[in-house]
């Protein structure tokens, strides 16, 4: 008994001591104050898991940019007041993602940032709206992300109907221009919320485009071997081929198409994420070649987009891609959402996001950053890049080209 | 659905299988012979991977002759494991050794993470797209020489078991623990080769498919399942059950992946794994009793 009163006094004091060093190093009075020394900004990417590559390029784009904020004086309107990166790994899963996000939230975060994936973006942005928390989709195409009439949800990227359309169109506009007959397609998908939405969105605008679907073929993006599939996509005889999926999957299917030697007129893919990653043409090697790929992509040839690439690169020893770039943009859509709404207060700063006309911009299509109802950038636009000789470049439209595309592609018996 | 279809994707099945059959055989070996789930055999595969790719690059030696490399750095991490994590819980209920190698499966990954980025990384051999023809139906070179290393080395493993005394010892051991003891067998020792061995097999077949498939910290996660399914098919502790269940699994799913629609090849996976389990708990080659 007496033993127990000791042990009590002592557990006392030391839960009390600890919740007092805890109180002190949170900055519990600070709560308490309007005008932050740092505004706290979250971001949601899989930094770990199957898609990590990607999750960890989203967050060293954030990151340059909060750094080029930070270092030319902060938000102005808040005196000064830098900006604070939370972190957050969504691990690839919906759920994780939501748990997340509730976390960030609570931690007092102005704006988020995410998800790269459709199928995580989804829940994650119910629940920014659910906690009047604005939300800047860095990347997160599916059309059923803003559907739901959203306040809080934003997106610079373009979305799937207006990009997928934009694809389709393209196809009848390569066969005339390089004279080459193109009657059919087949989309082969990853089958999560991303390559769905795609692949559906594929189907409906073909017709109108001239083409017909002579397959669909799904896949788990996890998936260790695609031979089945692609021997699919061979018997069905396609003019040209239409993939969504990530990078794994992605260099997989240029793998064993290469293995079974599946020709066709072209391989056009619909903002496949693995298409245009950076890595995809180094890890192929030439079984990536003369791949094209209608994606949200910088525009190379603006000089912030240069002096960024340089920047990128050294941070993170790979080019600059749409990950990094999409990373890096939404961040000053908020930065001058903050600097013209002068206050942290969320709603406030959402109504100033709406507002959104930013013309200093690295993205395509020359027009300003615009929202509509819906959260949707009206002048969000796509390129397409293609894989020749190992690299990867944008090569159509021809305003924002650094090498022009080549179209219909050799047969890979004919190919060194 | 034409003829050659439903053959070739036999072909790519089996040859697939081949490799799931290794994994496989060094899963079963563990739980075997020390009744421990190995959960970190995927992160071993990835490790495997890893030394072929890292000795590719600083040496130019072929994934199929630097195999050895990879059997003798797994080896030795399976050994590390069984002295200084599972022995420690050998005694203590099953779920102990298990949340270890869940820990160490965890741990494992995110330190291949932390050192080599989760950036992709691929073995790029000349010969990596080489493929024959026959009849309309194209057999993939390295898919081959994986088929191919996978089964010799099932087969020298085999051999080992069958004729060493070694490998008479573990087979002892999984049939009677106790007598083992008691005829004067060092149960310690053995573990320790056993832990080395099963590791050791996930490295190899690690090794041979990385002509094929690339190189990330998470790429076990993709085998560890199969793995799993295809160790419950054969026989839980069935060296040869593991290896038919292998080419069974690999069949199957190159065969539901032509046949069926959609994604269902998951399905299918999935589903033998629960019928396997609900009718035949001990395995297409099992024991019935137990």
């Amino acid at each position: 008994m007496k033993r127990e009163k000791k042990m009590d006094r002592r557990t006392f004091l030391k839960v009390a001591g600890a919740a007092g060093a805890a109180a002190w190093i949170s900055g519990f009075p600070q709560v308490v104050r309007s005008q932050p020394k740092e505004i706290p900004v979250g971001q949601i990417h899989p930094l770990t898991g199957g898609l990590a590559q990607v999750g960890t390029a989203y967050k060293a784009g954030i990151e340059l940019a909060l750094d080029e904020i930070n270092e030319k004086g902060g938000i102005k309107s808040l005196g000064g007041a830098k900006l604070r990166l939370l972190n957050a790994d969504s691990q690839g899963k919906p759920e994780v993602g939501v748990a997340e996000a509730e976390r960030l939230i609570k931690e007092g975060v102005v704006a988020t940032f995410g998800c790269y994936q459709s199928a995580v973006a989804f829940p994650v942005t119910q629940i920014h709206e659910k906690y009047e928390t604005p939300f800047l989709i860095t990347l997160g195409i599916s059309e059923e992300i803003l559907k739901r009439g959203f306040k809080y949800t934003f997106r610079c990227s373009a979305d799937s109907i207006i990009s997928v359309r934009e694809i389709m169109n393209l196809i009848p506009i390569f066969a005339k221009e390089y004279k080459t007959e193109v009657k059919t397609i087949a989309t082969i998908y990853e089958d999560t919320l991303f390559g769905v939405t795609m692949s559906g969105n594929a189907k409906k605008h073909a017709p109108a485009a001239g083409l017909q679907v002579v397959a669909e073929i799904p896949y788990n993006w996890k998936t260790t071997d695609l031979s089945a599939e692609v021997t699919k996509l061979k018997a069905a005889k396609p003019d040209v081929i239409v993939p969504t999926g990530y990078l794994p999957d992605t260099i997989l299917l240029a793998r064993t198409m290469k293995e079974l030697k599946c020709n066709c007129k072209g391989v056009i893919g619909t903002v496949s994420g693995g298409l245009s990653n950076p890595l995809f043409a180094r890890e192929a090697g030439d079984a990536a070649e003369y791949m094209m790929n209608g994606i949200n992509w910088p525009n190379p040839l603006h000089p912030r987009c240069i002096a960024l690439a340089k920047k990128y690169e050294q941070k993170t020893g790979n080019p600059l891609g749409e990950d990094g770039a999409y990373g890096y943009m939404p961040v000053f859509v908020l930065k001058d959402a903050l600097e013209r709404a002068g206050t942290t207060d969320r709603k406030a700063v959402r109504k100033a996001i709406a507002a959104t006309k930013l013309e200093d911009h690295i993205l395509p299509k020359d027009k300003p950053i615009v929202f509509d109802e819906t959260g949707q950038n009206i002048n969000a636009g796509i390129l397409y890049t293609q894989v020749q000789k190992g690299g990867m470049f944008s090569v159509y439209p021809p305003q924002y080209a650094q090498k022009k595309p080549i179209f219909p592609v050799p047969r890979w018996e004919e190919r060194r | 659905m034409e003829l050659s279809m439903i053959v070739q994707a036999c072909v790519s099945g089996i040859l697939m299988g081949g490799v799931y059959s290794l994994i496989a055989v060094g899963l079963t070996l563990i739980f075997g012979i020390m009744k421990i789930i190995n959960f970190a055999h995927g992160a071993f595969m990835m490790l495997g991977m890893y030394a072929s790719y890292w000795v590719f690059i600083y040496f130019r030696i072929d994934p199929y002759l630097s195999i050895f490399v990879s059997f003798a750095i797994l080896f030795i991490v399976g050994i590390l494991t069984q002295v200084f994590l599972i022995e420690r819980v050998i005694d203590t209920p099953e779920h102990n050794p298990l949340l270890i190698t869940l820990g160490l499966w965890i741990f494992l990954e995110n330190l291949a993470l932390l050192i080599w980025s989760p950036d992709f990384r691929t073995v790029k051999v000349s010969y990596s797209a080489k493929s024959f023809v026959l009849h309309d139906i194209i057999f993939s070179f390295p898919r081959i020489l994986a088929f191919l290393s996978a089964f010799v080395f099932a087969f020298l493993l085999y051999l080992f078991l069958k004729k060493t005394d070694i490998g008479k010892a573990i087979r002892a051991i999984s049939e009677e623990k106790i007598g083992a003891k008691l005829v004067g067998i060092n149960v310690k020792k053995i573990n320790y080769i056993t832990l080395g061995i099963g590791a050791a097999c996930a490295g190899v077949a690690g090794s041979i498919i990385t002509p094929f498939f690339h190189v990330e910290p998470y790429i076990g996660e993709h085998f560890v399942v199969i793995a799993f399914v295809v160790v419950v098919l054969g026989g839980m502790g069935n060296f040869i059950g593991s290896l038919v269940g292998g080419i069974i699994l690999g069949l199957c799913e190159a065969l539901a992946a032509v046949l069926l629609p959609g994604s269902f090849k998951l399905l299918v996976i999935y589903l033998i794994f629960m019928t396997v389990l609900l009718f035949r708990p001990a395995g297409l080659f099992g024991k019935r009793t137990r």
